[in-house]
This record gives structure tokens, C-alpha cells and sequence, in this order.
């Protein structure tokens, strides 16, 4: 019986897992979270045993995942909550670490599906505590209910920002306003993709009811904002931006978004192709060996598309042919497209002042970045030797994609020809003692 | 093609190729550098940057103490300090026997005519690590002895050399070497024409070396090391064990670099290598071993880095045997860091005089054939 190791329970790995279970496969399944869900349905299960009031207001996006959530539970697969994976070698080899201690794996086939991330938004003041992402935002609601202290205020655009002001509605709260960073407005010429837009016919009527329901609730909204910096002492008090006019308001929790992209840091430190996709303005990784990859982390492209796709995926992996999941998947990819049109990312990180950080662990700001960048050349393992820029603890998950719109800015290089810098092992923190007791 | 002429042709720029062109540059030699990637790319960028003179190979300890000369003058000599900071550098001993052995090891230095060596006791050791569960008996201490930022010094010998006139050719990969009167050396798409060819190659010296004729044992190894979190004060000192599979430092920010000679593997591309994980473990446990309290610390990056290693582990340096004009240094595993400014002077001086006052026959390629 084929061994398959699946990294990560999202849409994506649930789905492979059900599937690799369908043609007989051994299937093991890890995810760093206690529940398995991924981001889209963080805590799916236990919300919607125990937390009636939370899984009413996250509505139908949420409530999709059950039936998923479901058939993964019963399929037979081996799920291992709390296990991080914290090196993956391109010969096949895991190794994990979860309340088992610290160990390694291997397996006839491994299927990534390791997600998204939300891109990071570096803006003076981003580092204060009071801000985070709309992503996190949305997590920390759907695994403890919670609503961060107003007035909350969303400084960027999207479909994520839109579905989370709905869903802070229905628990009572209310977001206070958004401020649309100048290049990430809708953009309505993106809607003459006509396959696109019968394609997502039902996300759209969900987006303009979203869409509705801010404007009775008189959210303010604040476009074209530019020169957009969070001020505080000690957390954020106030954001202060120019939109013609200058601006400058009292806060008490500022969310940041700038769109999602693939969580690749464990694809590229397995040495999987990384290509950038400038439709997304994003590195997404591809298949290599027997390591397979599945959902967001080969391109964004939804829970329902990431499902399509980790089905896939186990096809591919089990040497089977692949079923009528692929001409669903392309309509999927066909809104995609139209998503990417609409919404295209801000990108703050290229015109980031000088003094904005952007390497926390390392402390790195923008302006050092743009020096090294006009000293040594787009080369982004030469800055990071020079800068120690993405050697901390985070080994560049928050700092790598910035880099690399910095540079390209700066030296007026194509993305596509600025590489990812080399990830170092462990990819997620590991303690000396956890080394020590790594099991074979 | 694009075509290149200098007197001298060096390949490999690492802390070798930059300390020798350096050299030539400063005295006036017209001097080129091919160099795969970039300055520090491979272990003159990513090593554990020992400066140390302890404990080194009979041989090898004349041109240790000359580097050590340039290490004290090192911002002078390149522009900048290159983080060398000036720390205890011991071999502990566990033992009798271990002590034993460390206080011969002493008297034979001492007996040569060098005194950067010593035995301390074990309450000085103590002083040193606070820590240390467990007994020892001693240790043997390198006086003067320290540490650097690798890949801050091999940037600071390539802007010093490139400031004086000595041209990189980063980027180039070198393909094949000929010599019709002069050496040709070309890459993918250049070639570059010169009177006199040095190998500095590191880990693919010997790829160099045999494709002129002088074909060597060194072949490649992956050391790896192993970098924490910041911790609260564990040493003040540079500490290698004389019985175990250890050795480790705690930089300035306080984070501890752990090393110990365990090896992760060379891939087949001969390039790029990876982790060896149950030897990373190993490394681990030998920490535990004498610091349990490290325990909960993180890792935040282990890495193997790519060089190459000679049987008798020292380092091939001097003229070749067949061809004039042809100089290697290269082979240096775990040691060439330190030697780096000295080399770049030995190799110098060979190239002007064919000769050079420091003893290197002992480190001739000529002990493999």
C-alpha cells in the first residue's frame, strides 16, 4: 500500500487525504493547528459544536467547509494536529515535531499544502502592537469569537476585508472605516471578463451584498490613500494618511491587508521550482519528484479550487487518471483571474520610506535594503549575507516577498528575475532540545 | 566571445582568491579574479570564522602566527575590522589523560619557539563556561586568539582588492583551462588569457588542479553548524572539547553558533549540500550533555556549507609540480579562514620571487603523489 504524507489540513490536504483514502492509500496528514480546517476553516469543528453565536455570524464561506470537514474525519486517514513540519529534504525526507516529540518521516509521496499567507503590508508603525492582518483578524475570530477593540480600521481592499466587516457585523461590532491604499481600488474594467464573471456568478452576488451591507453601516471609506503610517507610543493611536487632504484618526485596532499569497517557505526549502506569477504578484511553488503540491500554494485560488486541486494532486501522486475535478478547477481559475484583475495588491513594500521596517527579526529597514540593492545588484543572497535580512527566526516569511518588490523597484529589475534568497532548516522554530530527541 | 588578458588569473574568490589578489594588486600586478558566484558565496562566507592559531597542525602553525600578525593590523590591511574581536580560545579537557595530553601539546609549541599557547586550570575554565555541568580537568588556551564575521571579511579583502585594481569576474563559472604559451581559462561566455594561473578554488580545487595535470585526494565535505536564538551569558570564550564532537561561541547579540566537525552531505551536483539530520541531532545532544539548560532554546538556522578535504586534513599550498606559472592554495577544510590574509602574501611573493620565507614545503601538493 502506497504511503502518503500529506503537509497541511486545509481544503487542499483534506481533500487529497479523502481522495489518496478512495484509491487505498496509507494517509498521514499533519498540520501545525489543534483542528484540522486550514485558514479558510480555522476551528470549523469545534465552532460549530460549541460556539453557536460565532458559527451563525461567519456564514455560509464558513459553514461550506463542514461537509469537507466531515469526510476528511471519516476517510481513514491518520491526522496529527499540532505537528509542525520543520525540514523537508528534496530526497523525501520529513521531519516533524508535535506532541510526540521529534521525529522523521518519509513517504512514497508527499503532497504540500501548505496554504496562503496574507502578503505582508510594511507601512511605518506596522510593527506596533494593535495591528495585524485582516487574515489574522478573521483567525481569531473564528477560533475564540473574538473582536479586536474599536474603532477598528481596515487599511486595504479586497474580498477578504469585505466578508470579515460582514461577519464583525453579525457578532455585533462594526468596522469603523477603510482606508484603500492609492492602486488597490476595485478596479471596474477588470468586470468585461465575461467568463470570469459567470464563472464566480455566486461569489459576486455574495461580494456586492458585502459591498451593500458596509455602505448602510456607514463604514467611512478613504481612497486613493497614500503616504499611509500607524502612530503610537506604545501601541497604535492613531493613522495618519493623505488623500488630497491630510488625515489623521484615532484608532483602536488597525487591520492590515494586501491580498494573500502562497505559503512557499517550505516548498522552496525542499528546493521545489519557485516561479513568480505576475498576475498575482506572487511566487507560487510547482511539483518536483515525488513531492506533490496542492491548493493556494500552486497558485491563490480559493477553498473550492484548492479542494479541486489537492484532489487532484492525490490522483497525480497515486499514478491515477485524473477525474473531472480538472474542468472544475479551470472555472475556478477562470473567477481567479477576474480576482486578480479586480483587486490588484498595493504593494506598499516598493514605495516603503526609508525608515519603514521590514525584516523584523533582523531589524532591516526599507532604506537599507534600497543601499545594498544599488551596491551588490538584485541578487537577494548577497543582500541577505550583507543585511542578515530573512536569517531570523522567520527565515524571511515576513520579509522575502518586500525584498523583492524593493529591489525590483530599486534597481529596476523585472520580479520575475529577482530569485527567493536560500532558506536554512528548521523552517519552523525548533528548540535544542527538541533536536536533540529527534527519533528516526 | 569576449576575451580578457592580465598577467595573472586567479580562480576562485573566496577568502583566498581575494586575500591573494589583494596582494598582487597592491604591488602592482595586473590581476584578475573568476569566481562562480560571488565573494563568500561558499565556506569563506558561511564558516564558523575561528581566528585561532590553537591547536593547529605542526606544519601549518608558522603561517598561522604570520596571518595572526595581519589579524591584529586587519582594518588597516582591508578598510575595515571584519568583527575580529579578541576572545579566550580553549580546548577543554575532561580528563587526566585529556590534560595530560593538552600539557605535552603545550611543550612541544613552547619547545618550537611559540608561546600562543597555554595550559589553564580547571577552576579558569569554569570561569569561562558558569555553566557546565560535569567536571573538568583543564584546557588548552590560544592567547590572542578570537573570532571574525566570515563573510564580512571576505567582502572586505574583495572591495580592498577590487579598490586596488584587481578585476572580479563574478558570475563565471570555469569551464575548461588550456595553455598555449599563456594560460586560457574560459567560462560559458568569456575567456580569459593570462601569464600565471592560481587555483583557489576551495572545494573545487581539485577539479582545477587535475584538469592541468596535478590531480590531488581532496575531495568535498559539507561541515555543518548550527546558529540559536539569543541567550543570556554562557562563555566569553571560543570552546572546542578535546574529547567530544563540540565546539561553540556566543557572538555579541548572544546567539550561540554550534559546530563540531559533524559532516551533512555534498549533493551530486558537487555544489549544493544538504543537512544530515541524525548528525544536526547528534550535535544537539553533545551540547545537552555539558549545558542542559540550553534545552529550551530555539534554532534558528542550521546549514552545511561546501569544501574540500585533504586525507592528511591540512591544506595544499605552493607551486605545482608540472607546469610553470601555476600556483595552488586550496583544500583548506575548517582551517583556511584564518589563514586567508597570510596566504594571499605567500602566494604573492611565490608569483614575484618563486619563493617565500615562511616554511610551505611541507604543504606542497608534492606529499600526494
Amino acid at each position: 500500500m502506497a504511503k502518503l504524507v500529506i503537509i497541511g489540513a486545509g481544503p487542499a490536504g483534506m481533500s487529497a487525504a479523502i481522495e489518496a483514502r478512495r484509491h487505498g492509500a496509507e494517509v498521514q496528514v499533519y498540520d501545525n493547528r489543534p483542528e484540522p480546517g486550514g485558514n479558510i476553516y480555522a476551528a470549523l469543528g469545534s465552532c460549530r459544536a460549541h460556539r453557536q453565536d460565532v458559527w451563525s455570524a461567519l456564514g455560509s464561506s464558513y459553514e461550506d467547509g463542514g461537509p469537507l470537514l466531515d469526510a476528511f474525519l471519516s476517510c481513514g486517514a491518520v491526522f496529527r494536529p499540532r505537528t509542525s513540519l520543520w525540514h523537508l529534504d528534496n530526497d523525501g525526507i520529513l521531519a516533524l515535531k508535535g506532541p510526540e516529540g521529534t521525529r522523521t518521516d518519509t513517504a512514497d509521496a508527499i503532497i504540500l499544502a501548505t496554504g496562503a499567507q496574507e502578503r505582508p503590508m510594511p507601512v511605518p508603525g506596522c510593527t506596533l502592537p494593535r495591528v495585524m492582518g485582516v487574515g489574522a483578524a478573521q483567525i481569531l475570530l473564528k477560533t475564540s469569537g473574538v473582536v479586536p477593540n474599536g474603532p477598528i480600521f481596515i487599511v486595504g481592499s479586497g474580498p477578504l476585508p469585505l466578508l470579515y466587516a460582514w461577519q464583525v457585523a453579525r457578532m455585533g461590532g462594526r468596522i469603523a472605516g477603510f482606508v484603500v491604499p492609492n492602486g488597490a481600488n476595485l478596479r471596474l474594467s477588470a468586470f468585461v471578463d465575461i467568463q470570469g464573471i459567470l464563472a464566480g456568478w455566486g461569489y459576486l452576488t455574495k461580494g456586492l451584498a458585502y459591498q451593500v451591507d458596509l455602505l448602510r453601516r456607514r463604514s467611512l471609506i478613504y481612497r486613493n490613500a497614500r503616504d499611509i503610517e500607524i502612530i503610537g507610543e506604545i501601541h497604535a493611536e492613531y493613522l495618519r494618511f493623505t488623500t488630497g487632504k491630510q488625515h489623521k484618526i484615532k484608532v483602536g485596532t488597525v487591520l492590515l491587508h494586501d491580498g494573500v499569497i502562497p505559503s512557499i517557505h517550505p516548498a522552496a526549502a525542499a528546493g521545489l521550482p519557485i516561479p513568480y506569477t505576475p498576475a498575482q504578484d506572487a511566487w507560487r511553488a510547482e511539483s518536483a519528484g515525488n513531492i506533490h503540491v496542492a491548493g493556494d500554494l500552486a497558485g491563490i485560488i480559493g477553498a473550492k479550487g484548492a479542494a479541486l486541486s489537492g484532489q487532484i494532486a492525490a490522483q497525480t501522486a497515486l499514478g491515477q487518471t485524473n477525474s473531472n475535478a480538472s474542468a472544475k478547477l479551470n472555472k475556478e481559475r477562470a473567477f481567479r483571474r477576474l480576482m486578480d484583475a479586480a483587486y490588484p495588491p498595493a504593494q506598499l513594500a516598493a514605495i516603503a520610506p526609508n525608515t519603514t521596517e521590514i525584516c523584523r527579526c533582523e531589524m532591516v529597514n526599507a532604506g537599507a535594503i534600497r543601499q545594498a540593492a544599488t551596491e551588490l545588484g538584485p541578487d537577494p543572497n548577497r543582500i541577505k549575507s550583507t543585511l542578515r535580512i530573512g536569517m531570523g527566526p522567520c527565515q524571511g516569511r515576513m520579509c522575502a516577498k518586500s525584498l523583492q518588490s524593493i529591489v525590483a523597484r530599486e534597481t529596476g529589475t523585472s520580479p520575475d528575475d529577482i530569485g527567493l534568497h536560500r532558506l536554512r532548516s528548521p523552517i519552523t522554530t525548533i528548540t535544542l532540545g527538541e533536536l536533540a530527541g529527534l527519533k528516526e | 566571445m569576449n576575451t580578457e588578458r592580465a598577467e595573472i588569473c586567479i580562480i576562485g574568490g573566496g577568502i583566498q582568491g581575494c586575500a591573494a589578489a589583494l596582494e598582487l594588486a597592491r604591488r602592482g600586478h595586473d590581476v584578475i579574479v573568476i569566481e562562480k558566484d560571488y565573494p563568500g558565496r561558499q565556506s569563506s562566507g558561511v564558516n564558523a570564522g575561528g581566528v585561532r592559531r590553537l591547536n593547529r597542525a605542526l606544519p601549518e602553525i608558522p603561517l598561522s602566527v604570520a596571518s595572526h600578525k595581519i589579524w591584529e593590523r586587519i582594518a588597516d590591511h582591508v578598510g575595515d575590522d571584519c568583527g575580529f574581536t579578541k576572545s579566550a580560545t580553549i580546548m577543554v579537557c575532561e580528563t587526566t589523560e585529556e590534560l595530560e595530553n593538552a600539557k605535552a601539546r603545550a611543550a612541544e609549541t613552547r619547545a618550537l619557539g611559540y608561546t600562543h599557547e597555554q595550559i589553564i586550570s580547571d577552576s579558569e575554565v569554569h570561569k569561562h563556561l558558569p555553566k557546565l555541568d560535569g567536571q573538568v580537568t583543564g584546557a588548552l588556551q590560544g592567547i590572542g586568539d578570537g573570532f571574525a564575521s566570515p563573510f564580512r571579511t571576505t567582502q572586505a579583502f574583495f572591495r580592498t582588492a577590487l579598490q586596488d585594481g584587481a578585476r572580479f569576474f563574478l558570475g563565471h563559472r570555469v569551464e575548461q583551462i588550456s595553455r598555449s604559451g599563456h594560460w586560457i581559462v574560459e567560462t560559458r561566455d568569456s575567456r580569459f588569457e593570462a601569464e600565471i594561473l592560481i587555483n583557489c578554488a576551495g572545494a573545487w580545487g581539485n577539479q582545477v588542479a587535475g584538469s592541468v595535470g596535478d590531480p590531488t585526494p581532496v575531495h568535498a565535505e559539507a561541515p555543518m553548524m548550527t546558529i540559536t536564538a539569543p541567550v543570556p551569558h554562557v562563555t566569553d570564550a571560543v570552546v572546542a572539547f578535546t574529547g567530544r564532537r563540540l565546539s561553540f561561541k556566543q557572538r555579541h547579540n548572544g546567539t550561540l553558533l554550534i559546530g563540531g566537525g559533524y559532516r551533512g552531505h555534498v549533493n551530486p551536483d558537487g555544489y549544493s549540500s544538504r543537512l544530515a539530520l541524525d548528525k544536526l541531532a547528534m550535535n544537539a545532544r553533545a551540547v545537552l550533555d555539558l549545558f542542559s539548560h540550553l534545552k529550551d532554546v530555539p534554532v534558528v538556522r542550521s546549514w552545511a556549507g561546501v569544501e574540500g578535504m585533504t586525507p592528511d586534513h591540512m591544506p595544499i599550498i605552493g607551486p605545482s609540480l608540472n607546469e610553470d606559472g601555476l600556483f595552488h592554495a586550496f583544500g583548506f577544510l575548517s582551517h583556511g579562514f584564518q589563514l586567508g590574509p597570510i596566504v594571499g602574501q605567500i602566494l604573492a611573493e611565490l608569483v614575484e620571487t618563486g619563493t617565500t620565507d615562511l616554511p610551505i614545503e611541507p604543504l606542497s601538493i608534492r606529499r600526494f603523489r
